[in-house]
């Protein structure tokens, strides 16, 4: 008799379960418009690139609609039919436009102007499309960043005609490199720390005396070059030319002892850096290390001994 | 069965891990840390004995308690004594107007042998009736009160006495240093012993079997 009234009660669960399962459910498909009637209109367009079923359509940045079917035509016109929800029917108003928007981050999707002043459109009625101009619409993005690259070049533009002056830092920073050199070539010691070599010290005092001496020639030849420019006359135009090759010369070679010392002083630098990077995780490793014997310490020693014992 | 033992296993594995330490748990740290010294610098293991006792000190002072750090620098001073290195304690001396434990002053006095000025029940208890015998002048009372004594305590007590030991009082020490594997506390003693030892042929083979220790 109990088991009867268990089975009953067993039953009467289950049933109420899926009664309540299906309740639910329905309720969530109807605040969702499953069960809304939908009005459906169609537009035409030459093709469906860019348009899928299931595409949004979009009123002020709302979801109101979605492409249901999209068909090829005999003139080989495509017909993309939508439908939007009778709540949203109002939107779809006569003299209404769609107009594709193809972002270049993120999905397209269309957007629906109209005016809700117009009567509602009839159902299955032609929509007016608008495809936007993917490059015109490129190129309206893009101006920001164009305008950018224009003021850079502006800009270094400014930097070279500055550069190019005789008060400018580049040649203050030659001046402070003849500086250097005879620093450097006046005590050697620092040089031969770095480079562990007396020789190959010596060999870099000797290529930074010449390149401080090239500096000295270059600017000499230059005001040389500047001179015979203003003067452009017949009779000094093969020495100038002259000069100039030899400024050429000078100048890559120039180049090449800077390059040298940029890659000297690079590696200084990177060693330093290495060396504090080292340090620090020494000093990590054996703070790691000093908690560890502290446990191991905890582990084989007296853990609640709380007062240093007096030996 | 073995399923539950296995649970019960993973239970107290968990708990063990999130055991919370104690808010004081550098006090423990520091004690621990020093003790460890004591054992490793007695051992001769100097490496890991200066790690063990920078530790102690790191601890204390991540505490900035005055009092736990005097008695790092105390028991430091303590152990030099023990293996014959005289000791002014100088670090001590830079805290102690910091530090209100008159036991620690006291045990100070110990260590520079002012015997006139020790207050012996201020003392760790190891060192109360040798402090008493050591005012009375009674060396060899002095001596065998630390029979009982910590190795440590043991050690230090001969070094202060060391003056008024005999060969055999030496040879006592120095085994008990043995024993305990204190190999710089060996070397000490040899070299007391080889002081004590008036025969010429002993004195060299003490020195012989100091150099042999000495080699790694």
């Amino acid at each position: 008799m109990q088991y009867n009234k268990m089975k009953i009660a067993v039953g009467l669960f289950v049933l109420t379960f899926f009664v309540t399962i299906a309740f639910s459910s329905f309720l969530i498909l109807q605040e969702k418009g499953t069960f809304d009637k939908r009005y459906s209109f169609y537009f035409t367009t030459q093709s469906a690139n860019a348009f899928s079923v299931g595409m949004p359509l979009k009123f002020s940045g709302f979801d109101i609609g979605t492409i249901d079917e999209i068909a090829l035509n005999d003139d080989g016109s495509v017909k993309i039919t939508f439908s939007v929800a009778e709540k949203n029917r109002k939107w779809i108003s006569e003299h209404c436009v769609l107009l594709l928007q193809k972002p270049l981050i993120g999905s397209p999707h269309i957007e629906i102007y109209s005016s809700i002043e117009n009567p509602p459109l009839e159902e299955g009625a032609l929509v007016e499309i608008i495809i936007s101009d993917d490059i015109n619409g490129m190129i309206s993005k893009l101006e920001p960043a164009i305008d950018r690259l224009i003021n850079i070049i502006t800009s270094v533009d400014a930097i070279t005609s500055k550069l190019s002056s005789e008060d400018s830092d580049l040649f203050a920073t030659i001046k402070n490199i003849k500086l250097f050199t005879d620093k450097l070539s006046n005590g050697d010691a620092l040089l031969t720390t770095v480079t562990g070599d007396a020789h190959a010290t010596q060999s870099l005092i000797d290529a930074l005396n010449t390149t401080a001496a090239i500096m000295e020639e270059t600017h000499k030849i230059s005001k040389d070059v500047q001179g015979v420019t203003s003067n452009l006359k017949q009779d000094i135009l093969t020495p100038s030319s002259q000069a100039i090759q030899e400024l050429n010369a000078i100048m890559k070679d120039v180049k090449q002892k800077l390059e040298a010392l940029d890659g000297t002083v690079k590696s200084v630098g990177s060693y330093d850096t290495q060396l504090l990077e080292i340090k620090e995780q020494i000093s990590a490793g054996l703070t790691k290390s000093n908690q560890l014997m502290d446990k191991i310490d905890a582990l084989t020693q007296d853990e609640t001994k709380t007062e240093v014992p007096l030996p | 069965m073995k399923l539950f033992s296995l649970l019960a296993f993973i239970l107290l594995l968990g708990s063990g891990c999130s055991m919370q330490l104690p808010p004081n748990q550098w006090q423990i740290q520091s004690a621990n840390a020093f003790e460890s010294y004591t054992k490793n610098f007695l051992a001769g293991h100097d490496a890991v004995a200066t790690g063990d006792l920078k530790r102690a000190i790191a601890h204390a002072k991540a505490g900035g308690d005055f009092e736990s750090l005097a008695r790092i620098y105390l028991g430091m001073c303590a152990l030099r004594i023990s293996v014959g290195r005289p000791d002014k304690c100088s670090e001590y001396q830079e805290i102690a107007e910091f530090t209100s434990d008159p036991s620690l002053k006291n045990y100070y006095t110990l260590l520079q042998n002012n015997t006139e000025a020790i207050e012996p029940s201020l003392l760790p208890r190891p060192y109360n009736s040798f402090a008493e015998h050591m005012q009375k002048k009674e060396y060899a009372l002095a001596f065998a009160s630390l029979e009982d004594a910590p190795i440590s305590s043991k050690l230090i007590g001969a070094a202060l006495l060391k003056e008024h030991l005999s060969i055999a009082q030496a040879e006592n020490i120095l085994e008990s240093a043995s024993f305990y594997g204190y190999k710089k506390s060996v070397l000490y003693w040899l070299g007391v012993l080889e002081e004590l030892n008036e025969s010429t042929s002993e004195k060299e083979a003490i020195r012989k079997k100091i150099e042999i220790l000495k080699r790694r």
